[in-house]
């Protein structure tokens, strides 16, 4: 294998590089970097630009492979990877959405000032942890049979919206407005509809979390006051996805779609890459199950948010003089979605691969709701647990040099092994608690895998993208409660 | 090294064990035990469980992602955790008989187990691996 250095990249700018198609003979399109040279470099420890030149090898790309400042190494695709393909020549790639299927993150707001509600900030800690079930084999307290879980993933947030689990406020602020089209459930295996049964309105565990925070900076006033942040303001943040749902429908195209890429005469230089073209009948019946999955999540995040605002009410009803919780915005960081892009000098309709990576419209954009179109859509960029968390929003740029796109987290640096080998959960746990942040986790050794050192520096991540252009800050949130799994 | 076992390797985000064994049998097993240790299972040892699956034919790596799947899926779904394996060749693939406990608790979700990187190699009278699973 060829080895990489910075040095063989094109610089466009401080915070844009490319690596060109002659860097690597089967390379059909180059790959475009959007991260300073010293995030590049922390990335150069792991696969993950090898894996983005590799995705640069499937058929039917427009443009470029992308990826973004949060890179680190997934499974054929990196994680923070944007790829989009032409639906007539180019392929469709579970590798490319990644196993869970739309995690993503939701952000709702309140006008509720942290200084007057921090004497509740233990109890609302435990309300959360109470009303939302998380951690490792924790099921819902909704259980639904097999066809109610059908038409819950073609209907997807809107579901909740009929069950009174959602306000019309939350579907129009939630991306795609919480529903795929196209999601047929006759694509999904029996093995998927079982384990998605007893998941919806569940956590999860990992480095899924549920965090309250307050807005601490804001760099964009009028932003800030579309998404209804106030400086000094409570905010709650919800980072889940799919769950085993996802993670079953993501498993059996992989394993089905191998057989489509001999069929098809497609060459991969990795496997997990696994492949169909679009127009193929296997490559429609993956998007098929792929929109049930992308409507679980949204569902699921719907569901937890409801649970969350039952905890609000729990614990500050008659304490503050508005508890309720609006949202800013939902979206999702893994999913394929056809959308219409700018490719050279006409406007077209492509398949957009996002793993690890956020929608990021630029002002103006189709499918902004009313109050984001003149701005920009709402980015949400969490930072690893006890660190900051970021509001951003797309930008013209972003529409014309990364399909729309921007980062969608911190990034890890360090391997869960190493983690725990450095960090003690019990003194991270002190550490937090100290720093005035409550925690309530599933397990200490999940925690220490967690550990910010962990991750790269969020703010890096922010100045990278902000310094490439394809997003604008729009406020700083730091957390005072963190639910982890 | 001996005969056979395995060993936790690092991964950026998620986790991976190197597996190794006398031949592709031995390898499937200690691959279990491999996952098993991973997710930190607290087994239930007084209830004994008994199951039959089949694994379709394919290539040993594979064979070896359906394997470790059907296990994830028995463990997600029906909290069983199992230890020994009897495994036969029929005309579509492998017919494996397996015999466990139930599980108390899990410290740690896997989700999936992937093809990352995913190659069977033969050494020195041995069979060697390295599996990432999702979690």
């Amino acid at each position: 294998m060829t080895e990489i250095t910075i040095k063989q990249f094109d610089k466009i700018s401080d915070f844009e590089w490319e690596i060109p198609t002659d860097f690597r003979s089967d390379m059909r399109v180059p790959v475009r970097i959007f991260a300073s040279q010293s995030l590049i470099e922390d990335s150069m420890g792991d696969k993950s630009i090898d894996q983005a030149i590799n995705a640069s090898t499937l058929p039917g790309l427009v443009d470029a492979v992308m990826v973004m400042p949060d890179m680190h190494q997934g499974y054929g695709f990196p994680i923070g990877g944007v790829a989009a393909t032409d639906p007539q020549s180019g392929v469709i790639s579970p590798g490319g959405i990644g196993y869970d299927i739309n995690c993503g993150v939701r952000l709702l707001t309140s006008q509720i000032l942290a200084e007057e509600a921090k004497q509740w900030f233990t109890d609302l800690a435990t309300s959360i942890n109470q009303f939302c079930p998380s951690g490792v084999g924790v099921g819902s307290s909704l259980r639904l049979t097999k066809d109610e879980l059908a038409e819950a993933c073609v209907k997807g947030a809107s579901w909740a919206k009929a069950e009174g689990y959602a306000t019309a406020n939350d579907i129009e602020h939630t991306e795609e407005n919480g529903c795929l089209k196209g999601a047929d459930p006759g694509k999904l295996s029996e093995r998927a509809l079982s384990r998605g049964r007893t998941q919806l309105g569940t956590l999860g565990a990992g480095n899924h979390f549920i965090e309250v925070d307050i807005v601490a900076m804001i760099y964009n006033p009028t932003a800030a006051d579309a998404m209804g942040l106030i400086e000094g303001g409570l905010v709650v943040q919800i980072h889940t996805g799919s769950r085993g749902f996802g993670h079953q429908i993501c498993t059996d195209y992989v394993r089905r779609l191998q057989g489509a890429v001999g069929k098809y005469g497609i060459i991969l230089p990795d496997k997990q890459l696994v492949c169909a073209p679009i127009n193929s009948p296997e490559g429609q019946d993956y998007l098929g199950a792929m929109r049930c999955g992308a409507n679980f999540a949204f569902l699921n995040r719907q569901l937890l948010a409801n649970k969350v605002r039952q905890a609000f009410e729990a614990v500050l009803a008659g304490k503050v003089s508005d508890w309720h919780l609006t949202q800013v915005y939902d979206l999702a960081h893994n999913i394929g979605k056809f959308e219409k892009h700018r490719v050279g000098n006409e406007d077209k309709v492509v398949c957009v691969h996002r793993k690890g990576a956020t929608r990021a419209f630029g002002p103006f954009s189709e499918g902004l709701p009313e109050k984001y179109a003149q701005i920009g859509q709402p980015v949400l960029v969490p930072g690893s647990m006890g660190t900051a968390s970021w509001v951003l929003i797309g930008t013209e740029t972003s529409m014309k040099r990364s399909f729309g796109s921007s980062c969608h987290g911190a990034g890890r640096v360090m391997s869960r092994s190493q983690a725990k080998r450095e960090v003690w959960g019990e003194d991270l746990l002190k550490r937090l608690e100290k720093a005035g942040i409550e925690i309530r986790a599933g397990s200490m050794p999940g925690l220490a895998e967690e550990a910010p050192e962990a991750y790269k520096n969020v703010d890096r991540v922010v100045e990278s993208v902000v310094g490439a252009g394809i997003a604008r800050k729009v406020a700083q949130l730091h957390p005072l409660i963190v639910i982890k799994g | 090294m001996t005969a056979s076992g395995f060993k936790e390797v690092a991964h950026t985000a998620d986790l991976a064990i190197k597996v190794w064994a006398e031949d592709f049998s031995s390898l499937l097993t200690e691959s279990a035990r491999g996952m098993y240790a991973l997710m930190e299972i607290t087994e239930i040892r007084s209830h004994h469980e008994v199951t039959t699956f089949l694994i379709l034919d394919g290539s040993r790596e594979t064979i070896l992602v359906d394997f470790l799947n059907e296990l994830l899926f028995l463990v997600e779904e029906k909290m069983e955790k199992y230890e020994q394996f009897s495994i036969t060749r029929v005309d579509k693939g492998l017919e494996v008989t397996a015999q466990g406990v139930s599980i108390k608790s899990i410290q740690r979700e896997i989700k999936a187990v992937t093809f990352h990187n995913l190659a069977i190699t033969d050494a020195d009278e041995s069979v060697i691996t390295e599996i990432t699973f999702d979690i």
